[in-house]
């Protein structure tokens, strides 16, 4: 019988942050044990516009010792799932893990959904199932797997916070970085608009001289052919 | 066989193929994962549906392609 655990958290920030957040929190000294996540394929579908990523996550595999003469000590891979919806604001991760799976099943699914309450923050929901099929041990290895799974969504949420402030602060740093770029271009512009138009007005007296004599030299030609 | 001859047979054998080599994966990635982000931020999430940062991605590639092949030695049961 599989064991089931629903965490729902709100984040008082943007979808588009926690979206970019999610894929930027990892590596993170708060979690170690999360040794890699490397990206094996990724999509757009052209007719939806969500985005598809497949990724696959090694961990290390840091098992009490009673675990370890089931699983062993090695490295723990989960394939993870990602889609984006850019229009209606949702991601979604499905994760499961690739080994072990005769003796244990981890299933994981997190959304990140724009607050019905408020567009201006996020609500994540995270939903785990544990599944073990080892006689006399399933329900312990089941209630192990649950407490690591709550324990590392708290070092989650940290994680996930520090990365949103540390997104929204590059992108306040880009943005001042292009209003100064944009200060800069506008200033140099506008010296040169002031430099041409002082020199447009040291030379339009003389242009208005040349004007005026060729004037005169048309007049005194037209006049002396009229005489003619 | 000359000693020359020697010592090209030893470099050839030294010399790894360059993907397999840890520390330039790990910049292949943070490369094609730079890229990726900031295509994520400024383009996808602002409609753009275009995918980008193609060459760094082709060049990661290679290295998951490695990683995998790896890992199925490693997880794969031998038939004694």
């Amino acid at each position: 019988m599989p064991l089931f655990e629903t965490i729902k958290h709100t984040y008082k920030h943007l979808w588009s942050d926690a979206s970019t957040a999610s894929f930027r929190k990892y590596p993170s000294p708060e979690r170690p044990d999360i040794l890699s996540i490397d990206i094996l394929s990724k999509e757009i579908d052209p007719t939806t516009g969500v985005l598809k990523c497949t990724k696959l996550i090694i961990c290390k595999g840091n098992t009490p010792s009673w675990l370890k003469s089931i699983l062993g000590s090695g490295e723990c891979l989960f394939y993870e799932e990602t889609t984006v919806d850019p229009k209606n604001k949702i991601m979604t991760l499905k994760t499961k893990n690739l080994n072990f799976t005769n003796i244990l099943g981890v299933d994981e699914v997190c959304t990140y959904e724009q607050h019905p309450d408020n567009e201006e923050w996020t609500l994540f929901t995270q939903e785990a199932t544990v599944t073990s099929s080892i006689f006399g041990v399933a329900r312990k290895m089941e209630a192990f797997c649950l407490d690591r799974f709550v324990a590392n969504a708290g070092k989650g949420r940290k994680i996930m916070e520090d990365t949103i402030i540390k997104v929204q602060k590059e992108a306040e740093e880009s943005l001042a970085s292009f209003d100064k770029t944009f200060t800069s271009i506008k200033h140099e512009a506008e010296q040169s608009f002031e430099k041409a138009f002082s020199t447009a007005e040291d030379i339009l007296p003389i242009i208005k001289l040349d004007d005026k004599q060729s004037q005169t030299t048309q007049n005194t030609q037209s006049n002396n052919n009229k005489k003619k | 066989m000359s000693n020359k001859d020697n010592k090209d047979n030893k470099d050839n054998k030294e010399k790894k193929h360059p993907m397999l080599d840890p520390t330039l994966c790990k910049e292949l990635k943070e490369r094609h994962d730079a890229c990726f982000n900031k295509w994520y931020t400024t383009a996808f999430l602002k409609g753009n549906a275009t995918m980008e940062c193609v060459e760094e991605w082709e060049e990661y590639q290679v290295c998951i392609k490695i990683k995998i092949v790896q890992k199925k030695k490693k997880f794969t049961p031998h038939n004694y």
